[in-house]
């Protein structure tokens, strides 16, 4: 066997034994900090709690004169299409809100981060710029306000929210 | 012997490299349709992203090499290693065209951060295996082949493991409220599967550790007689293409079944290292 080969069988095998340690809760902040680039995955799907809620974002805005507007849909994604077991590019965007979200939720029970903390922390602040952007600003609107509303069911929907944010300056 | 077993290593690229190819394009071709997040007014725009710490590019030249023309770029060079990766073995490209595709998908998660799943993370391995296994046949190094087989077989059977292990310690796992409960998404659900499941409890439970159970028993696989291995992978595709069917999953199957030829010859490994054969 060349010593390439014993460096590679080597260099694998670590990698089996750190994906399988990585897997367990104890040793993911460890393993975490040195997984830059991804190379040691997670293979945990839909489990231990899998995903049982959509999550959609709302935004409303307040008037300089303090009335505040309707709650508007913010879009993020689609429909999944009928042929998305060949062509799904929509799961991205929902991946992306869900990750984001699921963020947060870890973020508000960190003791170093909360509630006061959140509007410092990239998830939020990347919910908050799209939300932003994505919804036209009403004349006359100063402020606006996002709020992050979990649903199940697919023609009788339960809707419930989950998170709603402090007011923002529009400009 | 040793012409043989290169031989058998040598189909197991072909048939690797091709699924390999097939998620490249697809997923790449996905992302492209998702150009739009990474404006600046998208859901991954980097003005708000950089802010992240721990970022390993410097800062002078971060902005463009996390542009949305830089993420096309690396989507473009995605496709065009996809293509090449089509053309029959033995192909020099091969190696090259592995790396490329793995660095790819390195740059990808680092510059989204969210939106990543388990068919990036296993488009991942393949490229490593794929990459390592061409370079042993190039180099007319067994052993050296012999390891990317090892890496990707070793993989699969930590994440099919894994999968189950982590449903199995879970209560609505175990109860069967799982099946329900991510049908009823829309994002991840299906609307008449989930009002088939709501009458069936019963059904969903039987679901459920139908899942766990297989999951858990995957390593059986390289233990199992030739042809109940591969029954089980064949039944192990279909829920792969179940799974893209009800849930959206349509990543996942072209690098889950990219595992199964270096499965199978770790099965011939592990059978022949028992006496069994």
């Amino acid at each position: 066997m060349s010593l390439v080969s014993i460096l590679l069988y080597s260099v694998v095998t670590l990698w089996l034994v750190i994906t399988l340690l990585a897997q367990h809760s104890r040793f993911q902040s460890v393993i975490n900090r040195f997984n830059g680039l991804h190379i040691i995955p997670r293979w945990t799907f839909f489990a231990p709690n899998p995903g049982v809620r959509d999550y959609h974002l709302v935004i409303r805005e307040r008037y300089r004169d303090g009335r505040l507007t309707d709650w508007k849909s913010v879009p993020v994604y689609p429909a999944r299409p009928k042929l998305a077991y060949l062509w799904n590019p929509q799961k991205r965007a929902s991946k992306i809100l869900t990750d984001a979200i699921q963020a947060i939720k870890l973020l508000l029970k960190r003791d170093d981060v909360g509630l006061s903390g959140l509007p410092f922390t990239v998830p939020y602040l990347l919910l908050l710029h799209y939300a932003a952007h994505a919804v036209p600003a009403e004349p006359d609107a100063a402020e606006f306000q996002i709020a992050i509303i979990e649903s199940t069911g697919h023609l009788e929907r339960e809707l419930e929210c989950s998170f709603l944010s402090s007011f923002h300056s529009r400009w | 012997m040793v012409t043989e077993g290169m031989a058998d290593i040598a189909l197991c690229l072909v048939i690797t490299k091709t699924l390999l190819a097939a998620w490249a394009l697809l997923s790449a071709a996905e992302w492209f349709a998702n150009l739009h997040l990474f404006r600046s007014d998208g859901l991954l725009t980097w003005n708000i992203l950089r802010l992240r710490p721990h970022l390993l590019i410097p800062p002078s030249v971060r902005h463009r090499v996390h542009a949305e023309s830089a993420v096309s770029a690396v989507l473009v060079c995605r496709i065009a290693a996809g293509l090449l990766l089509l053309i029959p073995y033995p192909n020099p490209a091969d190696l090259p065209c592995s790396l490329l595709i793995l660095l790819s998908c390195f740059y990808m998660s680092r510059r989204t951060w969210f939106g990543g799943d388990g068919s990036d993370q296993m488009g991942m391995v393949i490229a490593a295996g794929v990459a390592i296994i061409s370079a042993g046949l190039a180099l007319d190094d067994m052993n050296l082949a012999a390891s990317g087989v090892f890496a990707i077989s070793g993989q699969a059977v930590l994440a099919y493991f894994v999968a189950g292990a982590a449903k199995v310690v879970s209560p609505v796992w175990r109860d069967g409220n799982a099946l329900l409960g991510v049908m009823k998404t829309r994002t991840y659900g299906h609307s008449l599967a989930a009002s088939f499941a709501a009458e069936r409890p019963a059904f969903c439970k039987f679901v459920c550790w139908l899942t766990i159970g297989t999951e858990m028993l995957f390593p059986l696989v390289l233990l199992a007689p030739p042809g109940v291995a591969i029954a089980s992978l064949c039944c192990f595709a279909l829920f792969h293409f179940s799974n893209a069917y009800f849930m959206g999953l349509n990543a996942f199957v072209w690098p889950f079944l990219a595992t199964y030829p270096a499965v199978m010859l770790a099965h011939s490994a592990v059978r022949n290292w028992m006496g069994w054969v």
